[in-house]
């Protein structure tokens, strides 16, 4: 109520900042981008099970596409286990770990299954990844006191995703 | 005057002061005691700008080191202690933005 008051004061004057940061001014956390990271780890999986089906040739520009989707394929899965890592470390909290306590384990599975697409072609393995990354959101957002929703992202590979409903 | 109400920017008071959440702070409880550990105090300090830390422990002639709750704040491991002439007011209420329960 009174927060409120203050907010829309806020709006109104513009109360003075006073800065309680970290490394560097910053305090900008956001687990999107290993989940689409996460999303991209599937998708180059999907395109690259149709290329191998496709009637291509197997010649260098073939090659060169598969190598191409391996390679992002590579950079994404490391990113999402960077943004994961980054978030874990500098905006977990122990008394975010005391109210759920399957973090740790969590932030365990989502590296495990971070390397392990990138060095497997697995779907599966994929999608639990992004499962994982999902699981971490929710509870991203539920510590920062924001609902959120599981929708399909509006691309392919049209896997589902939490989103804050800000 | 009296006191003067800031905005919190940052995490590095988190979970007990989040960004968003306001401030009131005072230069008045400065004048009648000294700064103990525990006390949220708002500072200049070149070239950071205006920060909100808590104060850690008081060192020999007064000086003030400060510290956030995380490893990666940046406070008196970083730009040494304040002198308590440095410190432009204690925090003496704190408006927290509404949160889910922790």
């Amino acid at each position: 109520m009174l927060y409120q008051i203050l907010e829309k004061l806020d709006r109104v004057f513009g109360f003075k900042h006073a800065k309680a940061h970290c490394d560097i001014p910053c305090g900008i956390y956001d687990p999107h981008l290993a989940q689409i990271a996460a999303l991209t780890v599937i998708r180059m999986i999907d395109l690259s099970n149709d290329l191998i089906k496709g009637g291509q040739k197997e010649n260098l520009e073939f090659h060169n596409t598969l190598t191409r989707y391996i390679l992002v394929k590579e950079e994404h899965a490391e990113l999402c286990k960077r943004e994961v890592r980054v978030i874990f470390g500098d905006f977990i909290k122990k008394e975010h770990v005391d109210k759920y306590p399957e973090l740790p384990t969590l932030m365990h599975k989502i590296m495990q299954l971070g390397s392990k697409a990138r060095q497997t072609t697995s779907r599966e393995t994929a999608l639990e990844l992004l499962g994982a990354v999902n699981r971490f959101a929710e509870i991203f957002w539920e510590i920062k006191g924001i609902p959120t929703k599981k929708v399909k992202a509006p691309y392919k590979p049209e896997e589902e995703i939490i989103y804050p409903v800000l | 005057m009296i006191f003067q109400i800031f905005k919190v920017r940052g995490a590095s008071l988190a979970p007990q002061l989040e960004d968003g959440d306001f401030v009131a702070a005072s230069r008045i409880p400065i004048l009648f005691r000294r700064l103990r550990p525990g006390d949220l105090v708002v500072f200049h300090k070149p070239p950071y700008g205006r920060l909100i830390k808590r104060v850690e422990r008081i060192g020999p002639g007064g000086q003030v080191f400060v510290a956030g709750s995380g490893a990666g704040s940046v406070d008196s491991r970083i730009f040494g202690p304040l002198a308590a002439s440095e410190v432009s007011g204690i925090v003496i209420w704190q408006i927290r933005r509404p949160r889910a329960a922790l």
